[in-house]
Formats: C-alpha cells, sequence, structure tokens
C-alpha cells in the first residue's frame, strides 16, 4: 500500500495525466465512394461528400486517479469521443496520449498491451455479455487471454472473487447473463473491466437504462472500487445529476465541441457558457422549482453535417452577438483548470 | 364545486396477467381520484404497475391481462359497465394518451395534417377548411414554427421533440378532459425535456384538462405535478400534494427513491440505497411487498399487508410504521 502511494505521487511529478488529448478529430463520410458523391445540380455533375463532424478538435486531459466526465444531449459526440480515445475508432487527426504513450498511429498488434490496460463498460448490460457464455467464464477468458493468470482453473477463483466484491454471490457465478437482473448485469459488466486490472475504465452511460434505487448501487460500487484500485474513470453521460455526483473534472459538449470544462464545482457553481447555464437551467429538479423559475431555451442541436458557421451555439443562444455568428470563439481560461469558449467572457 | 370537480374516481382497480408461468397482479387494489386540471404524478420503478394503470384507466389492457375488478368513474360514469364501442369512441376524444417513444406513436406513411386530423373527423363534426384552420391552430398551440407547411410534412421529417409536440397536439386536438401520458419525455434530451414539460403544464392549466404523468422521475414530478401516487410492487404505498411527500415522506419506499437520487444542490459523498431489487411479480411476498428491502420491518409486516394511514390532508400512506418527519432520518 505504502509503495503505492510513493510511486504515484513520483509520478504525479513528472507526469500526472492518464490521458492526453491534442486536438482530435473525428468524422464519418456518409457517401460511399465516388458513384455516390456524384450529384446533378443545375445541369452540372458536382462531387459531394455527405460527412458527419462528430468530434471537432478537442483537447483535454485526465489526471490519474480522478474521474472526468463528458456531459451533452444525443449527439453532442461524447461517445465517439470515447471511442476514439479508446481506439476502436482511429481518428481523423488530433493526437491520444495514454500513460505516457502516443497511441494515436498505433495498430490492431501495437494496442494490444495497451487494452487490458484501458477497459469499457458499456451502457446496455443487456446486449454487452455473451449470453451463451457463463458468468464466471465471461470474467475469467480476458483474464487467460492477457496472461494475468496463468491457467483457466485458477482464473476462475479469482473471476469468482472478483465477482463476489461486485456483489454476486459465488453460487451464482455459473448462471447465464439472462438470469441475472438488469443491476445485476451491470455489476457483472464492471467486474469483467476489472478483470484485467485496468489503469483506466471508461464507463458509457452506465446507469441510464437502470431504475433510481438500482443506480445509486451501482454508482456506490463505481466509487468504492476507484478507491480501492486507484484507476480513472472516463465517464459519458446526460444526467447531470449523476456527472455531478461523481466527478472531478467536467466537461461540457455540443455539437463535438468542448465549450467548457472545469472542476466540478466551478463547472456548476460558476458555469460560464450560456449552454452549460441552459443545461443546468432544463434539469429537473427534486426541490422542484428549476423549471417554473427559468426559461427553457429553444431550438434543437443543429445538424453536424452542415456545421453553423462561427460559435456553434450561437443559433440557440440569447446572448449572441453578431460576431458569434462569424468567429469561433477562443479558449478562455477564467481559473486554474476552468475554462470556456465564448466571446461574452 | 365546478373548480373541484371530479374528473375521475377509480377505485380498487384489479388488473392482473395471466401468463402461463402464473398469475401477475400488476396493479392490485388501487385507488385515486383526479380533479379537473390537476396533474397527478404515477411514480415507481419499472414492474412497478404505473403504466398498466394508466392504460386501465381508458381499458387499453391486452391479452392475457385483464381488468379484473374495480370501478373507473370518469365524469361519474363507471367505464367498466361500457360497451367497447362506447369506449373506442370516448378514446382520443374525452381521454386521450402521450407515449413515450415519439418515433412509434406516428403513423410514417401518413402526413402530419392527415393524422391530425383524422382525430377531428371521428370525433368533430366540422368542415373540412374549419378542420384544416384548427390543424394549423393545434400546431402552433404546441411552439410548432411553420404550421401551415408543417402539416404537409410525414413524421421522419420532424425530430424527436417536435414529434413528440405534434403527439401532444393530436392529444389535444378533441379538447378531451384528460390526457394520461406515459413517460412523455424520457426518450427525449434535457433541453427538449424541458420545453415539453412546460408545455404540457401550461396547456393543463390554460385547457383545464387533468393530466396523469406516469413517469420514473421523481424530479420531473416534482417540478410538475400537483399530486403524485408512488406505486411498488402494483400497489400504491403513498399518495398526497407532491410538495408534502418530496418533503417529508412517509413510507420507506419513497424514502428510498428520493434519497437515491443525486440531488444536482447537494453534494453527498455516496447515495442512500434501498437494499435488494423488487421481488418477483410472480411470487410476491404475502405481507407488505416491500417489507424484504425495508430497514424498518418488524414481523407484522412479513404476515399483514398494511391498511391504509391518513396522516395529512389527502396525504395517505400504506405501512405499519409510517416515518414521522422527525424519525425519517433515523
Amino acid at each position: 500500500m505504502k509503495s503505492t502511494v510513493f510511486s504515484r505521487s513520483q509520478v504525479r511529478q513528472h507526469m500526472s495525466n492518464i490521458i492526453e488529448i491534442r486536438n482530435l478529430v473525428q468524422q464519418f463520410r456518409l457517401t460511399k465512394g465516388v458513384l455516390d458523391e456524384v450529384k446533378l445540380r443545375n445541369g452540372k455533375f458536382t462531387r459531394e461528400r455527405i460527412i458527419v463532424h462528430a468530434v471537432n478538435d478537442i483537447s483535454f486531459d485526465i489526471e490519474e486517479g480522478s474521474v472526468c466526465s463528458l456531459v451533452g444531449e444525443s449527439g453532442c459526440g461524447k461517445s465517439t469521443t470515447a471511442r476514439t480515445i479508446i481506439k476502436l475508432i482511429d481518428p481523423k487527426s488530433g493526437s491520444i496520449t495514454f500513460d505516457g504513450n502516443d497511441i494515436t498511429g498505433y495498430n490492431r498488434e501495437q494496442m494490444l498491451p495497451f487494452r487490458k490496460e484501458m477497459q469499457m463498460i458499456f451502457q446496455d448490460p443487456y446486449a454487452s455479455l455473451n449470453p451463451r457464455s457463463r458468468v464466471v467464464d465471461i470474467i475469467a477468458e480476458p483474464m487467460v487471454f492477457h496472461k494475468i493468470e496463468e491457467n483457466v482453473s485458477r482464473a476462475r477463483e479469482k473471476a469468482t472473487e472478483l465477482l463476489r466484491r461486485v456483489g454476486i454471490r459465488p453460487e451464482q457465478v455459473s448462471r447465464y447473463p439472462h438470469q441475472f437482473s438488469g443491476g445485476q448485469r451491470q455489476r457483472i459488466g464492471i467486474a469483467r473491466a476489472l478483470s484485467v486490472k485496468p489503469k483506466f475504465i471508461i464507463a458509457d452511460e452506465p446507469v441510464s437504462a437502470l431504475d433510481v434505487s438500482i443506480q445509486a448501487q451501482i454508482l456506490n460500487l463505481m466509487m468504492d472500487l476507484q478507491e480501492e484500485f486507484g484507476f480513472s474513470y472516463l465517464f459519458i453521460a446526460h444526467n447531470l445529476s449523476v456527472v455531478k455526483h461523481i466527478s472531478d473534472t467536467v466537461g461540457i459538449m455540443y455539437l463535438g465541441k468542448i465549450v467548457e470544462m472545469g472542476k466540478k464545482k466551478d463547472v456548476f457553481s460558476n458555469p460560464k457558457h450560456p449552454y452549460t447555464e441552459a443545461l443546468l437551467n432544463s434539469i429537473p429538479k427534486i426541490s422542484g422549482d428549476n423549471l417554473e423559475n427559468t426559461k427553457p431555451i429553444e431550438g434543437e442541436i443543429p445538424n453536424p453535417i452542415s456545421l453553423p458557421g462561427g460559435c456553434f451555439f450561437h443559433e440557440r443562444c440569447p446572448y449572441a452577438m453578431p460576431v458569434c455568428s462569424e468567429v469561433f470563439p477562443g479558449e478562455k481560461v477564467l481559473s486554474g483548470n476552468h475554462s470556456a469558449y465564448c466571446h461574452l467572457l | 364545486m365546478s373548480e373541484h370537480e371530479k374528473i375521475l374516481d377509480v377505485r380498487d382497480l384489479k388488473t392482473y396477467f395471466y401468463t402461463h408461468k402464473g398469475v401477475v397482479k400488476a396493479v392490485d387494489s388501487v385507488s385515486f381520484d383526479l380533479e379537473k386540471g390537476e396533474i397527478l404524478g404515477i411514480v415507481g420503478e419499472s414492474g412497478g404497475g404505473k403504466s398498466v394503470t394508466g392504460f386501465s384507466v381508458i381499458r387499453l389492457i391486452d391479452e392475457p391481462g385483464k381488468i379484473v375488478g374495480g370501478q373507473i368513474l370518469f365524469k361519474g360514469n363507471d367505464l367498466m359497465k361500457k360497451s367497447e364501442s362506447y369506449m373506442t369512441s370516448i378514446r382520443g376524444k374525452e381521454i386521450s394518451m402521450v407515449f413515450q417513444d415519439p418515433m412509434t406513436s406516428l403513423n410514417p406513411v401518413y402526413t402530419i395534417g392527415r393524422q391530425l386530423e383524422e382525430v377531428l373527423i371521428l370525433h368533430d363534426n366540422i368542415g373540412k377548411e374549419e378542420r384544416r384552420r384548427r390543424c394549423v391552430e393545434l400546431l402552433n398551440s404546441v411552439g410548432i414554427p411553420n404550421a401551415e407547411s408543417r402539416l404537409n410534412n410525414y413524421p421522419h421529417q420532424f425530430s424527436g421533440g417536435m414529434r413528440q409536440r405534434v403527439i401532444i397536439a393530436i392529444a389535444l386536438a378533441s379538447n378531451p378532459d384528460l390526457i394520461i401520458a406515459d413517460e412523455p419525455t424520457t426518450a427525449l434530451d434535457v433541453t427538449i425535456q424541458a420545453q415539453i414539460l412546460k408545455l404540457m403544464q401550461q396547456l393543463s392549466k390554460e385547457t383545464n384538462t387533468a393530466l396523469i404523468l406516469i413517469t420514473h422521475d421523481l424530479a420531473v414530478i416534482s417540478e410538475l405535478t400537483d399530486r403524485v401516487n408512488v406505486m411498488y410492487c402494483g400497489k400504491i404505498v403513498e399518495t398526497g400534494y407532491t410538495q408534502e411527500i418530496i418533503s417529508s415522506p412517509r413510507h420507506p419506499y419513497t424514502q428510498g427513491l428520493i434519497s437515491s437520487i443525486p440531488d444536482i444542490d447537494e453534494d453527498k459523498k455516496r447515495l442512500n440505497t434501498i437494499p435488494g431489487i423488487v421481488p418477483n411479480m410472480f411470487n410476491l411476498p404475502a405481507g407488505c411487498k416491500f417489507a424484504e428491502r425495508c430497514p424498518y420491518a418488524q414481523d407484522v409486516c412479513w404476515e399483514e399487508e398494511p391498511s391504509v394511514t391518513k396522516v395529512g390532508n389527502r396525504h395517505e400512506v400504506y405501512c405499519f410504521f409510517p416515518l414521522t418527519s422527525e424519525a425519517a432520518h433515523e
């Protein structure tokens, strides 16, 4: 225990970021091949590519041992960002540094040793577990594959232990996924991510499919495990109350851009970007007086195929000025790690 | 009197599902009422019976489900005694529904205008031009811009939030007395959810339409509703004025639900949880359904079903040992 504390503080002096993202861009082409792109316009043939601009030049760091969240509405690029960081999809441009290694250009083989360092927990616990595999084998398989345990029987033992840690009793471990409830399945998904002792876990909407009482159980479990094992989280979610509860730092995303980022308390108690403000005004609160006293922002998220000029938020922004429709605002550092992209600042 | 006119009075409603695995008592002896212009919330977790309660009120229960008992008094008439054709005549006219999924509740092959008009053709006796005018008016009232031209669009040309607005317009088309909304904003993003919730609240109050809002989200309940029924395993465990229930819940389940939600205004180190999971609906415990998850359960809770205790003005709780406001923290 002591040695880990020592080595971590040592690490902190040199390089305390587990993830460093610089100018990350991700796009998807909807048109397939030249034939699909040639269109007849005003009697002339022109070539038109339809491109979804999912992630548009974002940079951020995740400190070792911390919980970083990306929040935003559907289509804002938060899940695509997560999948790109873990290299499930190759980025269009920009760089991804994991634990000091620039993994941007790594191929499948080069990624292999990093796969066990970065794990993922998915939203849908129904779809992310193999229905034909016993739960104990679902957990033991990655241990054997990554040679963390030398043989299957030893891996099964470890798997049973790990499952017990997340709240699945030993007599339940040879059951199949369909015999578990949604909350239990998410526990199994968490155990699978932990099975290879990762340094970094991406959790993509891990509790949004669960009932509130179960959601609380899973959130507590995720926090306890992080304290116990000391890994870092990238947490993807749309529920701001959940994000506020679990995170150290928060990034607010809109149309593939991080519009505001900072320590949780700065972003939530002192929001600087009008979109952050609008999001906070839109949350139904248990106190019951949030929607009554605020005006919801109008309009909807623009289409990521044809991005608006200037600030992406200007069409919906109640404070928009002429400059907002022309120039994309630069980063304004407000204090420490708190920064936002807005002409008002 | 007309201010507090009772529009709906459900008494001892029982809806059971007879499956090959056994009988599921999805709604078991549920009673509640609703006044004109009032917004009633029904909240609970999945399997609590909230949606089945909503569907039972308009008798939209399919095989193997069956409403096996109770009365549904709508404007004084017991709907249980009415024929199916009578029910068809009031569904969509006097009682209309808004569903969770705006993608599937509109017909993809007809224009929005046609689908709106259909309600007017079925339930109102007005001419073609008058109908068109009314359609435009309806779309305007739910905040859809360029209503005139939007009428000719198909559902896929609308976004999720806009589709839900269209559905609300359809629900309002025949000036119903009661709207049942089943998770109307669950599929929507938070800024769009805020728009739709405000719209529904405003329309309900403006037109004095009673609204039953079914949701799993206590925060939505707190923002929107006047009164609330908290359901667990097919039963109402607590009912009362929303703000009173949120600030001083008397049933341990309600208290558990409220404290397990992360509150954006308050920092908690850990969330309180309700231990365990919802019991199997095929094999419900004999006494109080919540006993096995309840921190305060005693012997009697396992043996007998609790009856109703009145703890305040229209505030009722089904519990042998209702929490007092002070003891709620122990």
